[in-house]
């Protein structure tokens, strides 16, 4: 079997190359945001690039700040998302990793995680002079037809726009084969998770992190499926850094993208992250649906951050069980509204069933709101507590 | 009959005293059967109205009731953190329900903590689109039924097409004033900027026919009130939901008359009517989807361009004040999509962030305020 | 006579307590923090030998805690200053249950249980108004000293907004209240309750906040306007230890002491 690694550095060539390649071949290409319908997209051969995806890229190679810095936005636009922030400031930017993002044809957005992303697409449209198209999803579905409906009817009108503007016919053949690798990439993350539902640990967490790339930018392909296998049977045994009495801890929400593990903080063998729920909100349900359309409409609807409240506690809730949680650390990602809505309810619902949670603020991807001693002292006080 | 100074102040008091604003709701005629508090211009009103329901807006607080913030991070917009603080001090108590739109994140994390924390009154979200094609009317119309049955349900009043007709009258009424409004105030200052967005604010708070009545007589004495506005600086303002009177006030002492608006609760609340004829439903989505075109819609990119330079070279305009919510992320995105515009057309442009919780405004702020209205047109 | 003594190298002070055999505080210090942590701790630490005559083999050990902890190089042991404070505070007053703590960075509320385990604690978000740093500074721009706080805020006629999430903000509001001609009795009340909506604010997170006895500790707890505040807005009475400054050193202090006693005992 390819080792995993190798798998991966053919993952990020080729999505860092389709780019140039998709010039050459005249093939266009989209901006999409996380969780937009992709499937249908490269079905209809589109090539998608991820500006989130890519402002990570950014902040782990450590120049989120000077790009947040020379969009010149810092001094009145700073509360924005910062993933956004570094994909202005890589206009005015130089040296930009891989070169930076090929210029796109249209951009596909979503409203499934935020607003802002719809925002953000909407002021790049109107700054490139090119078409943009939204994908409206309301809320969560669970039993609305109206809103599957709806959600159908915007899917046409998606492929729709997209042969307008590319003469590109959906293959339904092609259609399937993405959701079919979708599904199975979604199986396959999930199982990648409980490897550490055992004690000791199987993967440390930073790694399961160091591992999403794929899922954001590829999940519909078997590369994707392929690397995740390799990685599974990588990782049967447990691992060196792991101890059975440790204090089992879930991270909840983003991680901080330009710390080299991913999470601030001391941790140990004593003391260890066993999961981070923010990489489970790219398990989506992929088998809900009449069809692959409808699976799609399931699918995408139904993201983390397009949950209701006591949907999204009860989910966290559901994890630490499953996963024999100690306690929990919570990261009040500045950049994310919507996140930060569940953080105070979810510390509050977790006291009461004797999980204890501390609150530590960040940004996800910009260090420019990271205070390292306000954040140790927080963890360092809480594994304090936990101690005694 | 009251003077116009006499309806002005009671708008002001409205708009800037939470505690005269309550004991005028606490006084509607009795034929109301509660009270209907919501958040948007992409609520209609019309419906509400037609359930024998009184919608009301939920304007700012300032703070009034102060009350310790509990569940709420600061990195949302200060508009939800006042209202949020108002609803723990039970500032909405006497409401019978409340209505959310389906537009910003701030809103959305307040929807959240509404049903986490803070309950009552029950709220119900409008899940109305964020697009604005054909399809997103259809799908509009059918929410905005299914909106009236769970209005009807709350009030008891099982109102028909004829009803709605009525209301949607009313309330087509009320927005025809208020354009006939700004079209006078263009060469007719005689209601200064801060009355103008004063009036407007307390249309969202009082009851239909006693505003509809009070801005006929205020069009009615229009003429024999003219004040030119030669010798001041003309400015628009632009943002969100304003309800800052001093704040106006004060930049209007500097030496500008505000000609008109670009915000929630003035000129994008009165555009265009509610047709009359045909499938009601549908001409509401219509109206409330292609009406306002704020940032949290998807509407066309070009035409948002297009009107926004027609009007700003018809307003002939020394400059524009962008008068934000902190941390209100759409009318950041707003101001740089429109900032390009106004330079190019040589207007210069001042953008303020305001938090809802704290002074009206700050000395910092009056200095940059003063400093720009004197240079105001020098382009 | 062997003592344990206890540092807290807070943001802007430092803190010394000394206890001994029987963990009685014998003997305290405080100074202004200088720019360098560990030199100004030796500073105290021999001020604080030659004021009490002792010698320094009298020393069984030295812990530090607060945010300078670890760049206090002759101590022996660091511990947090939320564990210190727990102990510190317990020790005060073992029906104590909700320790309050508003210092010159931050702000901090902490449970504790019946046998003085913290088991919650929050501290401030970022950007918000509620620290001692906020009051000293917007004091002296009013031109107030700490000890007059009290008496001009009851003289108070209304309270005004003042922004509670950010320092900078809210002292650009001060000032533009000077400017109106509020009165200076007016804005100090208003700073008070400020700093008052951001720690209830942090109070009610914390799950022992109805039980038992609030202690209030940190230098703000001497400003007897602030307590007053506190104490209204909660509908508690506060207990304020006589050293409320010293809670931190005095807990690590005991928990070296502590920790010293358990090993002994139990070789």
């Amino acid at each position: 079997m390819e080792s995993s690694k190798s798998i991966l550095t053919k993952i990020f060539a080729e999505y860092y190359l389709s780019g140039a390649q998709a010039r050459k071949d005249k093939q266009p290409i989209a901006y999409v945001t996380a969780f937009t319908p992709v499937e249908i997209l490269r079905a209809m051969d589109v090539v998608c690039m991820y500006p989130e995806s890519y402002a990570v890229v950014c902040s782990a190679s450590g120049k989120a700040k000077e790009m947040i810095h020379s969009s010149g936005m810092g001094s009145f636009a700073q509360d924005l998302c910062s993933y956004s922030l570094i994909d202005f400031g890589a206009e005015h930017y130089e040296k930009l990793p891989f070169g930076g993002l090929p210029e796109p044809d249209m951009l596909i957005a979503a409203n499934n995680q935020c607003s802002t992303t719809f925002l953000w697409f909407k002021l790049l449209a109107q700054k490139k002079n090119i078409p943009l198209f939204i994908i409206d999803y309301p809320v969560a579905i669970e039993d609305q037809t109206s809103i599957r409906e709806y959600i159908a009817r915007q899917y046409e009108s998606l492929i729709d726009f997209v042969k307008q503007h590319t003469a590109h016919k959906l293959n339904a053949q092609k259609l399937n084969e993405q959701v079919t690798y979708s599904a199975k990439a979604c199986d396959l993350w999930l199982q990648l998770h409980e490897l550490n539902k055992h004690a000791p640990l199987r993967i440390e967490a930073y790694k399961i992190v160091d591992a999403l790339f794929p899922m954001v930018v590829a999940k519909s392909t078997k590369r994707a499926c392929d690397y995740y296998e390799a990685l599974i049977s990588e990782h049967q045994h447990p691992n060196n850094v792991s101890s059975m009495d440790s204090v089992r801890l879930l991270w909840h929400g983003y991680p901080m993208w330009f710390l080299a593990k991913k999470f601030p903080g001391d941790f140990d063998e004593k003391f260890q992250i066993v999961l981070d729920d923010y990489t489970l909100w790219w398990n989506l349900d992929y088998k809900s649906g009449k069809d692959d359309i409808d699976k799609l409409i399931t699918a995408y609807s139904n993201t983390y951050l397009n949950w209701p409240i006591y949907k999204k506690i009860d989910w966290v809730c559901a994890l630490v069980k499953e996963y024999a949680i100690k306690a929990v650390i919570c990261h009040a990602n500045r950049s994310c509204r919507r996140a930060l809505a569940d953080i105070i309810p979810l510390r509050k619902e977790l006291s009461i069933s004797g999980i204890p949670a501390v609150i530590i603020e960040s940004d996800m991807a910009n260090p420019d709101f990271y205070s390292k001693e306000q954040v140790n002292l927080r963890i360092e006080s809480f594994r304090d507590m936990l101690r005694t | 009959m009251p003077t116009i100074q006499h309806l002005l102040e009671k708008c002001k008091n409205l708009v800037s005293k939470p505690d005269y604003r309550r004991a005028y709701l606490l006084d509607i005629p009795q034929k109301y059967r509660g009270i209907t508090g919501h958040f948007s211009n992409y609520i209609p009103e019309e419906i509400i109205a037609a359930a024998g329901l009184y919608p009301l807006r939920i304007i700012g607080f300032w703070n009034a009731s102060k009350s310790p913030q509990r569940s709420l991070f600061n990195p949302v917009c200060s508009f939800v953190r006042d209202v949020f603080l108002a609803a723990c001090s039970g500032e909405f108590s006497f409401l019978r329900n409340i209505v959310f739109p389906n537009s910003c994140d701030s809103l959305k994390v307040l929807r959240q903590m509404w049903e986490y924390e803070i309950k009552k009154p029950p709220a119900y979200t409008l899940l109305h689109p964020i697009n604005t094609d054909n399809s997103s009317v259809q799908y509009f119309a059918h929410q905005l039924r299914s909106f009236a049955g769970e209005m009807k349900k709350e009030s008891g009043v099982d109102f028909t097409d004829v009803e709605l007709r009525k209301t949607i009258d009313k309330y087509n009424q009320t927005r025809g004033l208020l354009r006939q409004l700004y079209g006078i105030r263009r060469t007719n200052a005689f209601l200064t900027g801060a009355d103008a967005v004063a009036l407007m604010t307390a249309g969202l708070i009082l009851e239909r026919d006693e505003y509809n009545t009070m801005l006929r007589q205020i069009i009615d004495e229009a003429p024999q009130n003219h004040r030119n506005n030669k010798n001041l600086k003309r400015i628009m303002i632009m943002g969100p939901l304003t309800d800052n009177y001093a704040l106006l006030n004060k930049i209007e002492r500097f030496g500008a008359i505000i000609v008109d608006d670009d915000i929630t609760n003035g000129s994008r609340y009165c555009s265009r009517d509610v047709e009359t004829t045909g499938d009601l439903y549908e001409n509401i989505a219509k109206r409330y989807l292609f009406a306002d075109p704020g940032p949290t819609l998807n509407s066309s990119i070009k035409t948002d361009e297009q009107t926004f330079r027609r009007r700003i070279d018809e307003l002939d305009l020394q400059g524009v004040i962008y008068i934000n919510q902190k941390f209100c992320e759409p009318h950041v995105h707003n101001y740089l999509a429109k900032l390009e515009i106004l330079k190019h057309s040589g207007i210069n442009v001042l953008m303020l962030e305001i938090e809802h919780a704290g002074i009206d405004t700050s000395e910092r702020d009056l200095l940059r305020i003063e400093s720009f209205i004197e240079i105001a047109g020098r382009n | 006579m062997k003592y344990h003594l206890g540092i807290d190298a807070g943001s802007s002070y430092i803190k010394l307590a000394l206890i001994d055999t029987a963990g009685n505080m014998t003997a305290k210090n405080i100074i202004k923090r200088g720019a360098d942590i560990d030199a100004s701790c030796r500073q105290s630490y021999a001020d604080l030998l030659s004021e009490f005559k002792i010698a320094k083999d009298q020393i069984a050990g030295v812990i530090a805690t607060g945010y300078g902890r670890k760049q206090v190089s002759f101590c022996d042991e660091v511990i947090t200053e939320i564990t210190a404070l727990a102990i510190g505070g317990f020790a005060v007053d073992n029906g104590v249950r909700t320790i309050i703590d508003i210092g010159g960075q931050d702000s901090k509320v902490i449970a504790i249980d019946e046998s003085g385990r913290v088991v919650d604690f929050v501290m401030n978000q970022k950007c918000s108004a509620g620290t001692g740093k906020f009051l000293e500074v917007t004091s002296a721009s009013l031109g107030v000293k700490v000890d007059e706080l009290d008496r001009l805020s009851q003289q108070a006629d209304k309270v005004l907004n003042l922004s509670s999430t950010c320092t900078v903000f809210a002292e650009t509001e001060i000032i533009s209240y000077i400017a109106m001609g509020e009165k200076k009795e007016n804005i100090i009340k208003s700073l008070h309750s400020a700093i008052s909506d951001q720690v209830i604010g942090l109070f009610r997170q914390v799950t022992m906040g109805d039980k038992g006895k609030i202690l209030f500790v940190g230098g703000v707890s001497l400003n007897k306007a602030m307590a007053r505040e506190l104490s209204t807005r909660l509908n508690r009475e506060l207990l304020i230890p006589q050293y409320p400054q010293y809670i931190g050193a005095y807990g690590a202090a005991l928990y070296l002491k502590r920790k010293k006693d358990n090993r002994s005992e139990s070789k």
